[in-house]
């Protein structure tokens, strides 16, 4: 008997408009520190730092804490592992979606 | 895909310019290099220019990161920058070694006849080259209009027979403003992040 097709499933820790945001910003980056993600993604600081700690934990991205003058920097870093699963989401997006008319 | 991605970083290059500093320093360099042109100083005042440009990486640390975040861009993006940033500098180091021959070497009557007015213009033609460069460097199109704006100050010294300090003193207040209004919405842009600190 053939299997049901079934609608590919979504990495919903990717799928997250907000860590989906900061994953693509950081994509194109080599590294960018709270403030800068802060600004280049506007989203508020509570919600930013939630979602830096899902992805922190979550293994796709790197946190690197630097003492720079006297002024400490918490610098983030897309971890390959970040890197493969957004390129995943990204083949699943567009499999998802490649039927659609434009 | 790839073009889109490769726009938004090319976005974020160029806001990482925003914020007018560089427009501020290059302006005071350009201004003081103007003012001192004509004092006893005369094209030796082009020596201090590049010390306002090495302000540019201490005075972005203490002022700018703080309130716009530190970013590292990618090794591709880097190593086009240092490129071009070669680029840049050898111009200017090339500019500012014809000024300094023009204007130290012995000229007689007649090779100061020959020449006429067209070297009073070369400085500013030199500084707008190396505007363009900022320009293509930084991507912020801005820097085009401050390049425009010195060779038209360039053409009118020529046709009028005007000195040299004229048009890097305009192509310098015209950037040193500029900066000035960019450095202070950036400054004011950033308090309401700084308020949800």
């Amino acid at each position: 008997m053939a299997r049901q097709p079934s609608v590919p499933e979504l990495d919903v820790l990717i799928h997250e408009p907000a860590r989906l945001r900061v994953l693509a910003l950081l994509a194109m980056v080599e590294s960018a520190d709270f403030m800068y993600l802060l600004r280049a993604t506007g989203l508020s600081r509570g919600n930013l730092s939630v979602q830096m700690s899902k992805l922190e934990a979550a293994g796709m991205v790197h946190l690197d804490r630097q003492l720079v003058g006297n002024r400490p920097r918490t610098t983030y870093t897309l971890s390959e592992e970040g890197r493969e699963s957004l390129r995943a989401y990204k083949r699943t997006m567009l499999g998802l979606l490649a039927p659609f008319p434009d | 895909m790839a073009s889109a991605q490769t726009l938004t970083e090319t976005d974020l290059f160029r806001s990482y310019w925003d914020d007018g500093l560089l427009d501020l320093l290059g302006g005071l360099a350009l201004l003081v290099t103007g003012i001192g042109w004509e004092t006893a100083m005369g094209a030796l005042a082009t020596i201090q220019a590049p010390l306002w440009i090495v302000l540019w990486g201490p005075l972005r640390r203490k002022i700018v990161e703080p309130r716009a975040g530190f970013v590292r861009f990618s090794l591709a993006r880097q190593t086009s920058t240092s490129r071009e940033l070669s680029w840049t500098l050898a111009l200017g180091v090339g500019a500012l070694a014809l000024v300094a021959a023009v204007a130290l070497l012995p000229r007689g009557e007649g090779v100061r006849l020959a020449i006429g007015h067209l070297v009073a213009g070369l400085p500013a033609v030199l500084v707008a080259l190396a505007a363009a460069f900022a320009g293509i460097l930084t991507g912020a199109r801005r820097f085009y209009g401050y390049g425009l704006a010195l060779l038209a100050a360039a053409v009118v010294t020529v046709l009028f027979g005007l000195g040299p300090a004229l048009p890097l003193v305009l192509g310098g207040l015209v950037a040193v403003a500029c900066g000035a209004v960019l450095l202070r919405q950036f400054v004011l842009g950033s308090l309401e992040y700084k308020e949800g600190a």
